[in-house]
């Protein structure tokens, strides 16, 4: 359970610096090998995230509404359960369709148009398999035609440049799980036993999944959209912790498991600037999550 | 209420485009194209009623946001962006600028684009203009702001527009700024390239090979058909963003991309041939010392991608770009993608059969950069010995022909591989490991060291790249190499030369028959 005891140093260290180094080949350990990987893409994405910050993307929209945004993006976390798709791909979708939305007005009957259009792009850039076009304008009742789409796709990548790299809620959340509980999963919401070192435990299988929950909450609130998605994984992690610690208490037979979990190391101290941040995140995703109580409720 | 009906009017019609001819309903994709779609059918009526049913409910969840905005009674309505679908102010620099009102399509964007060029250099709206009487702006000034390459051309006049437009360079250039300059010089618009020959036609691209009148330089324009009933090909997608975030020596460069109504256009730049070419050239048989010249380049390159967690997956000779310099470039980022954590579900179906990791032909989906240095290694015995190493032409005949150099693979070689079902079905004869320096007699012990550690079974057994640069091998190239920035070639050292080729053919020749081969490399 303990994380190996480089990551304190590596939080103490300059980015920069870091960046440049590459990992140290550990050819008899698979585990360290593995682990040295997952660093370099941490650091990375996590420097990367900033510039694809979509920060207001509603401010300058003459006919789209935070509450229609809210709807859009609940409804694109449906399709993306109903077309098996990753979380990556939905959270990457969500921020594509942000980003574009900073650059260009968007009239209210074409914005579930602009919602698939950037699931479509993400799931280029990011799947095995992308969903045929008939599927995903069957999905919006065949409202738009083939060629609206694909030209809305090539609108959408010239105006953001084919900037589509962007370090998503999904990879920052498989992130941390990994490293706080040591397991390595190919998908956060389907384990794959294939990829599993062990089988986790219930408890945290109940832990992802409510952080995931809690995350997808967030992906669909507009206030949400100012935070780092490294800062609303964490706080989202940490909140559902404290969630389950209190339905632990309330449940003896699952204390144990439960307890286990709570050992976990915590992120490295915050700089006081991140600390506000990470508080407000925090304050912000309680509010959210009691305004919500029945999409967080265990039904598996 | 009317100017939003014109935005709706203006959208519509940026989506509708203009008339698009024939689309082909046929659909060719290769088993090793990523971008190959589900085969499920589309979702029928009664389930797409399911899914409207579930949306509701999940339309019904509370939104914080909606909570704060009751709250506060001083929120106003946002404001408009006025007509145009493409504007976008830079709240940083509170600059305001003439809007522009582009639809796309060539011809419209060509006539908006100079209208608009036009307002702002003559008559900028809200834009003071400052008296800057002592500066004068010279070619270098605009080169660095606008970050161009040194060499090029700026269209007559433009300096003289361009000090006219002070702004540029008393704010922070926004992205829109610099995006509107760029045009005005000439990127983005065929216009600005000229083709000359073609050079290889694909599934999805034409490449030609094209001049830029701006710089004057040979460029490769690959020329992406749009009219693919599943809109943009996802390997056009994954190739340009992730190519213009990588900026190395040992990497081609991406410098431009051109919209219009049925094609997108990556302009590149042109290298003389590729790696296979210059095997055929050769007569098969490159000087050593080219050989190790080649190859370092190759992991310098790679490494800078692994680095930045890109695995390239399609390595092989064709994908390998020099020039006359003998500079070496990576090229075709088509079936390349960003390897993030934890490991996803990958395809199996990457890197061309020849060069193809046995770990990947025995269906594991969890690799990460050592997926490319098998490929490394097969590209490296092709050039010591002008022969592919595993030519073939089945999963299980390449697999056959792996087995049969290095061993058929037991659980002391490779623990785990007594579980996998595939390698048990194939059930190979027993073959021991034949000894490397026999295959290749040119190479001396540290480069048969270095390709051994390169055919490892194990992706996690192989030598990274960046280990692999400080190898023994490459000792007496000296240190030097190790140290210079990514984008300086590794030729701007003294010390370092190509080895003139004693059985390269003459230029001519060698032109002529470029024009004629296939460049596959950048192909689709």
């Amino acid at each position: 359970m303990s994380s190996p005891s480089p990551s304190s140093t590596l939080s103490d260290s300059g980015f920069e610096d870091e960046l440049l180094c590459s990992p140290v080949r550990c050819a008899s350990d698979s585990q360290v090998c593995d682990y040295e990987d997952s660093e370099t893409c941490f650091i990375i994405q996590r420097l990367n995230q900033q510039q694809f910050l979509a920060l207001n993307c509603l401010s300058r929209q003459p006919q789209i509404t935070a509450e229609a945004r809210s709807k859009l993006v609940s409804w694109l976390i449906a399709v993306r359960r109903q077309l098996s798709l990753s979380f990556e791909s939905c959270c990457l979708a969500v921020n594509i369709m942000d980003r574009f939305l900073i650059t260009t007005s968007v009239a209210a009957d074409c914005f579930q148009l602009l919602g698939v259009t950037s699931l479509l792009i993400a799931t280029k850039q990011v799947e095995v398999y992308s969903p045929r076009i008939t599927q995903l304008l069957s999905l919006c009742c065949n409202s738009f035609s083939r060629e609206q789409l694909c030209n809305l796709e090539c609108l959408i990548l010239l105006r953001l440049n084919f900037r589509l790299a962007a370090p998503t809620l999904a990879f920052f959340l498989d992130y941390f799980t990994s490293r706080f509980t040591g397991h390595q999963t190919g998908e956060f919401i389907s384990a794959q036993n294939a990829h599993l070192h062990k089988e986790p435990s219930s408890a945290e299988n109940k832990w992802r999944w409510l952080a995931c929950k809690v995350c997808e909450l967030s992906l669909a609130d507009y206030t949400f959209n100012k935070y780092m998605p490294s800062v609303i994984a964490q706080c989202a992690l940490k909140l559902a912790k404290d969630l389950l610690k209190t339905q632990s208490v309330q449940n003896s037979e699952d204390n144990t498991g439960a307890s286990k979990m709570l050992c976990c190391e915590e992120e490295a101290p915050l700089t006081c600037e991140n600390q506000l941040l990470f508080q407000q995140c925090m304050e912000d995703l309680k509010l959210l999550v009691s305004l919500n109580q029945e999409a967080v409720q265990d039904t598996r | 209420m009317d100017r939003m009906r014109k935005i709706k009017r203006q959208l519509s019609l940026t989506l509708r485009g203009g008339n698009s001819g024939d689309k082909s309903l046929s659909e060719t994709i290769s088993s090793q194209d990523t971008g190959a779609h589900s085969d499920s059918e589309a979702m029928p009526v009664g389930g797409s009623g399911g899914l409207r049913g579930s949306v509701r409910g999940s339309g019904g969840s509370f939104s914080m946001h909606s909570l704060l905005q009751s709250y506060s009674s001083a929120l106003r309505r946002p404001r408009s962006l006025g007509r145009s679908l493409s504007s976008y102010l830079n709240h940083t620099t509170r600059l305001e600028i003439v809007h522009e009102d582009v639809k796309m399509g060539s011809d419209g964007e060509s006539d908006q684009a100079s209208a608009t060029s036009s307002d702002e250099v003559h008559s900028p709206v809200r834009v003071r203009l400052r008296n800057n009487p002592g500066r004068k702006i010279s070619t270098e000034d605009i080169n660095k702001r606008l970050s161009l390459p040194a060499d090029i051309r700026l269209p007559d006049g433009y300096l003289e527009k361009f000090s006219l437009n002070s702004p540029l360079f008393d704010k922070p250039l926004s992205r829109r700024l610099r995006r509107v300059s760029l045009s005005e010089i000439g990127f983005g618009k065929l216009e600005t390239y000229v083709k000359l020959d073609k050079l290889g036609e694909g599934t999805y691209a034409t490449v030609y090979k094209g001049r830029s009148k701006l710089t004057d330089n040979l460029v490769a324009l690959k020329e992406i058909r749009l009219e693919h009933e599943e809109g943009a090909p996802c390997t056009a997608i994954r190739e340009v963003s992730l190519l213009k975030d990588l900026k190395h020596a040992n990497i081609v460069t991406l410098h431009d991309i051109i919209h219009t109504q049925k094609s997108l256009t990556l302009v590149f730049e042109y290298l003389d041939k590729d790696l296979k070419q210059y095997l055929d050239d050769c007569g098969n048989s490159i000087h050593m010392h080219n050989v190790k010249l080649f190859l370092f380049q190759l992991l310098r390159g790679l490494n800078y991608c692994h680095r930045r967690k890109v695995l390239h997956r399609d390595l092989k000779p064709q994908n390998l770009l020099i020039n006359d310099r003998g500079e070496l470039k990576l090229a075709d980022f088509g079936l390349a993608r960003a390897k993030s954590i934890p490991t996803k579900t990958y395809s199996n179906e990457v890197v061309t059969l020849w060069y193809r990791p046995p770990d990947i032909l025995l269906g594991s989906t969890d690799y990460s950069t050592q997926i490319d240095m098998w490929g490394v290694g097969c590209i490296f015995y092709e050039m010591s010995t002008g022969r592919p190493l595993f030519p073939g032409s089945t999963v299980e005949e390449e697999l056959h022909f792996i087995f049969k150099l290095l061993g058929t693979p037991t659980e002391e070689t490779w623990p785990g591989i007594t579980s996998n079902e595939e390698f048990i079905s194939y059930n190979y004869p027993r073959y021991r490991a034949d000894c490397l320096h026999n295959h290749t007699p040119r190479l001396d012990n540290d480069g048969v060291e270095l390709l051994s550690k390169l055919l490892q079974f194990e992706g996690k057994k192989r030598i990274a790249a960046e280990e692999a640069m400080r190898h023994p091998y490459f000792h007496c190239l000296g240190e030097r190499l190790l140290t210079l920035p990514d984008t300086t070639s590794i030729f701007a050292l003294q010390e370092i030369q190509l080895e003139k080729e004693p059985g390269m053919r003459t230029n001519s020749l060698s032109e002529s028959v470029n024009s004629i081969s296939q460049r596959q490399s950048l192909l689709f």
